[in-house]
């Protein structure tokens, strides 16, 4: 008898939890049948009670990515928590009863007994106020940059009017402060063109031109760009080319911006008097970038938080203060356009080898 | 030496400086502060070349481009200087004809008489 009023006790619980968690809520039985959903997860999704109790629960709640495209069953986070028996997170879109697509933020967990699945719990919110913001956010740097660039723009034309004799030459003190003038007004262009890029690569609007490129053509150039900020530290670079012609098919320039983020890296966090190695390797499938330097390297703990947006590691920005933390994750973004792969090994104080490698395959966009 | 070209750029401070960047080399330089002025002065300037800024109100330099329809032998070379960066646009003035795109905040009095002999040459 007190065994049932506990039991009940429990019952109730868990009950009024799952009803007011503040998310969705649905749980299934180990074939994903519904057999209970709470308020909030039929206000999101349209449906009354009655609708979605007995459904097949990948039925009847529609996921599709953000370009309205159904997922795949086996795609779905249950059937991989099913699969996995381990939660799963991750962010969907659902499609409600009349058809409007929310973003959804979701874990779904198998219920497990003695090992075996007897159901799932997923709960879910709907994300669409993040997705706003975060869009305002990346449009709202993308108009502060463009309006920063007005003013810098007279800047820069009478600095450089100024500097090339314009108005009558330059005494050396004078030539010494408007170089230093040009390096700050070209750093401020770097970094609004950064964050232009960024806000572009954000609002999905960067497009790739696919052609047809040599790369060890192409590396060059790009290494040969760096030479003076190589020879301002005394920096040597090592390079290994394959004997034969390397083409892939692939944006120039988004290519090009990755190695040079890659190469200027290795040389911005190498000491003076240090060395980095350029190799490229041309594999049966792939063709392997790397770049390897001796310089300070990145601390264990920070390693995965390497490729966020406005990261930098402890120990570079007390030696750099010019950076913006932005260089990498850039990197990692087109990477992931261009269809590449990007990682990196590292020793704290050692140094670090970036690798970048991509399909050969003209499939690749 | 002593082409004809035309700024479109509502901005005096960039067009006089442009200007005399451009004179120096002893080009004729007329400026229009819009996409509408530029239209009205061209049939009497007819200008060389044309550098043409992007955002000016009124007309800006898509429209303008839009609305400048000579035949292609007519047609002088127009090179875009704007501070805008979205690929969609640099496509789209490449479409309607501007034969090259330059970041106004990132160009250089050298440059700008590089590229000016070389579209002129």
């Amino acid at each position: 008898m007190s065994k049932n009023i506990a039991y009940e006790e429990e019952h109730a619980r868990a009950e009024a939890l799952f009803q007011h968690i503040g998310t969705g809520a649905i749980a299934t039985d180990e074939h994903g049948r519904i057999y209970r959903v709470n308020d909030a997860a039929l206000e999101m999704l349209e449906y009354t009670r009655e609708e979605m109790i007995g459904e097949w629960f990948p039925r009847l709640v529609i996921a599709v990515n953000e370009k309205g495209e159904l997922t795949d069953q086996v795609d779905r986070p249950i059937a991989r928590a099913f699969v996995s028996g381990r939660p799963v997170s991750q962010n969907t879109y659902y499609k409600t009863k009349s058809g409007k697509i929310i973003p959804i933020n979701l874990t779904v967990s198998p219920i497990l007994l003695d090992g075996r699945p007897i159901g799932a719990v997923e709960v879910f919110q709907d994300i669409s106020i993040e997705f706003e913001i975060d869009r305002m956010k990346t449009e709202f740097i993308s108009i502060a940059s463009h309006q920063l660039r007005t003013p810098l723009s007279a800047i820069n034309t009478y600095a450089n009017m100024l500097n090339s004799g314009f108005y009558g030459p330059l005494n050396k003190e004078q030539k010494t402060h408007m170089a230093t003038i040009l390096t700050a007004i070209e750093r401020m262009n770097g970094l609004i063109s950064t964050l232009l890029d960024v806000s572009q690569i954000e609002a999905g609007k960067i497009s790739v031109k696919p052609q047809k490129i040599e790369v060890s053509s192409l590396l060059k150039a790009l290494i040969n760009d760096h030479g003076q900020t190589a020879a301002n530290k005394s920096i040597r670079i090592k390079t290994h080319y394959p004997d034969v012609p390397v083409i892939v098919t692939c944006d120039r320039l988004l290519l090009g911006e990755v190695y040079s983020n890659l190469i200027s890296n290795a040389l911005k966090y190498s000491r003076d008097g240090g060395e980095v190695e350029i190799a490229l390797k041309n594999l049966k499938k792939n063709i392997v970038f790397s770049v390897r330097d001796n310089g300070y390297g990145i601390p264990k703990k920070m390693q995965k938080y390497i490729f966020t947006k406005f990261y930098r590691a402890d120990n570079i920005k007390k030696i750099d203060t010019t950076g913006t933390g932005l260089g990498l994750y850039l990197a990692k973004q087109i990477a992931d356009v261009l269809g590449g792969k990007l990682w990196f090994e590292s020793i704290d104080k050692k140094g670090s080898t970036f690798y970048f490698s991509l399909s050969k395959d003209t499939d690749n966009r | 030496m002593g082409h004809k070209i035309l700024l479109v750029e509502d901005e005096e401070l960039l067009s006089s400086a442009f200007s005399m960047i451009l004179e120096k080399d002893g080009h004729i330089v007329k400026v229009a502060s819009n996409g509408k002025q530029a239209l009205k002065i061209i049939p009497i300037f007819k200008p060389d070349l044309i550098f043409l800024d992007l955002l000016m109100p009124e007309m800006g330099g898509v429209d303008f481009l839009k609305r400048y329809q000579v035949s292609e032998e007519q047609r002088p070379p127009i090179i875009v200087l704007s501070n805008l960066h979205d690929q969609e646009i640099i496509e789209e003035v490449q479409e309607l004809g501007a034969q090259d795109y330059v970041v106004k905040s990132q160009i250089t009095p050298r440059e700008m008489s590089k590229m000016a002999a070389s579209f002129l040459s």
